[in-house]
């Protein structure tokens, strides 16, 4: 589904990632970890064509994605959970989830709609709110519809932890449990390293731009491992 | 009394006008973070059009004005200013500011800068006479015709899915993109509203003076400039009021400056606008993010 | 020798850079014709102006729409105070008298306009430091119309509409020349200061500067009040150099195309400013002399009044396209060697 090429990535002349080869099959939850400023949100501002890399290929459903525009991509089946939710806080809850629905009809868009808030009940009874007026967990909740409501085939989530309460993580990842058996196919970035290296199938770990570590849940879930390639002991 | 009436009925009908032209810069503003110094050129399109059609009948010559400003603002982001998506304030800037010098430059070469004369039809200013008031049906048409765009804009923004997609992209360009709303067609359809108002206001502009000069959008485009920026960057509703505003300050200082200081009105008028920038730097109206809802 | 070059010479090779090339514009310019020798000396006074610009919104980021005001301010001044007697009984019959029997020579009334420059930003000063963007931007815009507007009113010191006449033609290549390197250094000087580097701090990200204790309000303050003197310096030339003039001078055309030279030749850096200043310069006199028809040969243009300036817009529209931060990209000139080892240590 999405294949990466010694992806080099930078900000001016400073490399935020260098080398890069990460892999996604259909169906697979694969997660990214790593420390802070490790580059793991400069690669999914790649993937979906928001930056433009140094040098390196990205293919998405085999074909590179290079020069392509996010909507475009949007629209063949890729989908982002931005870090910090990033909901339209002055747009209504339902506002927020139309608009990845635009192109639909107005039933199929009612429909799918539907399925959602039924995913999210909390949601269906704050359609008519400003978004902006959701907690933290709703806000992620609105963040993980609207993306699901651009049908994707490929999610990407950056951080969808981050800043929630461990309750709220576990309604999260209960949710991407729920998404794995409909099909979806996940690319998972994340700080909580054990969560996400449980979550998934398989796991790189990224620090300072390299990948130093990759593997699957049962090779990883030696901790010890984990805390040294996050330490940069690898 | 009946002077104040007067005065009053000034002041709606230039902060009506002000407010249209704050609109059509606070428009793209929100949108792009350009401040596009060419919307004067726009209205100076729309008035040369007017002035090209003159002797047509009014609707047709109205309509075409409109239709001209329209397709001459959706030209202008896709010839002039695609190219620099995405580049600093300044950049941006300093290109608005060169095309708006090159289209009045342009101008002056095909018509020259003698002022060209024409009229619209009567009714446009006839004399009215309400109790103890004259004014002109001027000044209604422009109150009406700001009360029917603000409230059709609002409607547009409210109620369609393209103006769902708009408000959404002015709160935050990036991820609207990542929800698939097409960029191009949000950025086009401001510039197209922006045109709209450009004409609107050509044609107000006009039924006062009657001249079309290459020059004529300067004047129009630091208002709306000033404008938007004391009503709060980026809220149109702020540039409604600060347009609004600016015109209802112009009509009172106006009417209050004695004689001898009567020349010095525009320094009064700026020296109001600092004031303001001053105790609220942030604008009349404080805005968490661009468009607000109704 | 070896450490002259490296103290002195390459440190400063921006500066050193800078002067070589005023210097050549300089001496270019005086070999050719009169009319070419006049449009030398305003290229020159222009890097006056714009360099004034830079050193303001250079070094803090915010950009000003009114720093012209300064020049109005500069000029004018120039008038009071270096018009003989005679001539300035019969313009500006109603100045006081000691204003009257002033008559300075030039290099002291620059002095004094440059002053002059620095009192009204230092009544500025409080407010403008406050706003930040576009606030500031139009604030200054806001200045510049009241300037304008005095200056057409106030007939005893401006005579209002009227043209100014009579001032002193004492601008030339060699004065222009002089000053243009005075300022350029006290730019260079500036911003390599602990005050200048401060500014640039508030210019990158402000939120970090106030954390490390700068004052954003004061470090904008500096640098208004020192653009203030460059530039009042700046109306200075001007007013010696056309001899006459009107407020409109001081208005919006120029305040376009100092800050369209500014950007066109880089914001961020001092080189930016010289370089643009003069790129634009000349642009505009190119695109005049067509404007002007010219025959060549079976080939013959009868000029039509505004084709410069849409030539003139057109091209800084195309340089904008495809260099973005300007022609110097935000940086002064490197010495070559240092140029070299860079790229060297890039290959790596």
């Amino acid at each position: 589904m999405l294949e990466i090429e010694k992806l080099t990535l930078a900000y001016g002349k400073a490399p935020a990632v260098s080398d890069l080869d990460l892999t996604v099959g259909e169906g697979e939850a694969v997660s990214l970890i790593g420390p802070n400023g490790a580059g793991k949100t400069t690669t999914l501002t790649a993937i979906t064509g928001l930056i433009k890399p140094a040098s390196g290929t990205i293919r998405f459903k085999g074909a590179p994605t290079g020069g392509r525009k996010p909507e475009s991509l949007v629209r063949d089946g890729m989908a982002l959970v931005p870090e910090g939710r990033q909901i339209f806080s002055t747009l209504t809850v339902g506002e927020n989830l139309r608009l990845p629905a635009a192109d639909l009809s107005r039933a199929d868009a009612e429909s799918a709609i539907q399925r959602e808030l039924e995913r999210f009940p909390a949601l269906a009874s704050r359609l008519g709110d400003p978004a902006g007026g959701l907690s933290g967990g709703q806000q992620q909740m609105l963040a993980i519809s609207r993306a699901l409501l651009c049908r994707p085939q490929l999610l990407l989530l950056d951080e969808p932890s981050l800043g929630l309460a461990p309750k709220i993580v576990d309604d999260v990842f209960e949710a991407l449990e729920g998404l794995r058996t409909e099909g979806v196919t996940i690319l998972l970035v994340e700080q909580n390293a054990i969560r996400a290296s449980q979550f998934a199938d398989r796991t790189y770990v990224l620090n300072a731009g390299r990948v130093v570590l990759s593997g699957t849940r049962e090779e990883l879930a030696d901790a010890e491992l984990l805390t040294d390639s996050y330490l940069g002991a690898l | 009394m009946t002077d104040f009436l007067q005065h009053v009925v000034d002041a709606l009908s230039l902060g009506s006008l002000y407010a249209v032209l704050a609109i059509g810069i606070a428009l793209i503003f929100g949108i792009m973070n350009l401040i596009n110094f060419a919307y004067g050129e726009l209205i100076m399109i729309g008035a040369y059009t007017l002035f090209l059609l003159d002797g047509t009948p009014w609707p047709f010559q109205l309509a075409a004005c409109l239709l001209v400003t329209i397709i001459a603002a959706v030209l202008m982001e896709r010839l002039a200013f695609r190219p620099f998506r995405g580049a600093s304030a300044p950049v941006l800037l300093v290109t608005s500011f060169a095309l708006s010098f090159a289209l009045q430059s342009l101008a002056t070469v095909i018509f020259t800068s003698r002022a060209k004369g024409f009229s619209l039809p009567s009714w446009f200013d006839d004399p009215i006479t309400i109790g103890s008031i004259d004014f002109s049906s001027l000044n209604l048409i422009t109150f009406l015709v700001m009360v029917v765009l603000v409230g059709g804009l609002a409607a547009f923004l409210q109620r369609s899915m393209l103006g769902i997609q708009m408000r959404a992209a002015a709160e935050n360009f990036r991820t609207a993109q990542l929800v698939g709303v097409r960029s191009n067609v949000v950025i086009a359809t401001a510039f197209a509203l922006s045109g709209l108002f450009a004409g609107v206001a050509a044609i107000l502009i006009v039924a006062q003076g009657g001249t079309a000069t290459p020059s004529m959008g300067s004047g129009p485009v630091l208002i709306a400039f000033v404008a938007t920026i004391i009503g709060g960057l980026g809220s149109l509703y702020g540039a409604a009021y600060g347009g609004f505003f600016l015109g209802v300050l112009t009509v009172i200082l106006q009417v209050v400056l004695p004689d001898a200081l009567a020349p010095y009105r525009d320094a009064f008028l700026y020296a109001g606008v600092v004031l303001i920038l001053l105790l609220r730097p942030q604008g009349l109206i404080v805005v968490k993010s661009r468009f607000e809802r109704v | 020798m070896r450490r002259l070059v490296d103290r002195l010479l390459i440190p400063h090779w921006g500066l050193i850079s800078l002067v070589l090339l005023l210097v050549a514009v300089a001496v270019v310019g005086s070999s050719g014709s009169a009319v070419t020798q006049r449009k030398t000396i305003e290229v020159l006074v222009n890097v006056v102006l714009v360099v004034g610009l830079y050193v303001y919104a250079g070094n803090t980021g915010v950009l000003s729409f009114g720093h012209m005001s300064f020049m109005a301010i500069g000029a004018y001044t120039a008038a009071i105070v270096t018009i003989p007697e005679i001539q300035k009984n019969v313009l500006l019959p109603d100045l006081p008298s000691f204003l009257s029997s002033l008559a300075l020579d030039p290099l002291p009334a620059a002095i004094v306009c440059g002053l002059a420059g620095v009192v009204f930003a230092v009544i500025l000063v409080a407010p403008i430091s406050r706003l930040g963007g576009l606030s500031a931007g139009l604030a200054m815009f806001a200045v510049l119309v009241i300037v304008y507007q005095v200056a057409i009113n106030w007939d005893a010191v401006t005579r209002g509409s009227q043209t100014m006449l009579g001032v002193p033609m004492n601008t030339t290549i060699f004065s222009a020349v002089a000053w243009s390197i005075v300022v350029v250094a006290i730019a260079w000087f500036y911003q390599r200061s602990a005050a200048g580097l401060r500014a640039r701090a508030t210019r990158e990200d402000e939120f970090v500067a106030r954390s490390l204790g700068i004052s954003i309000p004061k470090e904008r303050a500096i640098a208004f009040v020192l653009s203030g003197f460059v530039i009042g310096i700046g109306g200075f030339l001007y007013a010696q150099f056309q001899g006459a003039f009107t407020p409109s001078a001081f208005f919006i055309h120029i305040t376009f195309i100092t800050i369209a030279m500014l950007i066109v030749g880089g914001q961020k850096s001092l080189a930016g400013a010289v370089v643009g200043a003069i790129v634009i310069s000349v642009l505009g006199f190119l695109f005049g002399d067509i404007e002007d028809g010219f025959n060549a040969g079976p080939v013959s243009f009868a000029g039509r009044d505004g084709l410069s300036d849409t030539a003139l817009a057109i091209c800084i529209l195309l340089v904008l396209v495809y260099r973005r931060d300007g022609i110097m990209r935000g940086r002064e000139f490197e010495w070559p060697g240092r140029l070299l080892s860079r790229f060297k240590a890039k290959g790596n």
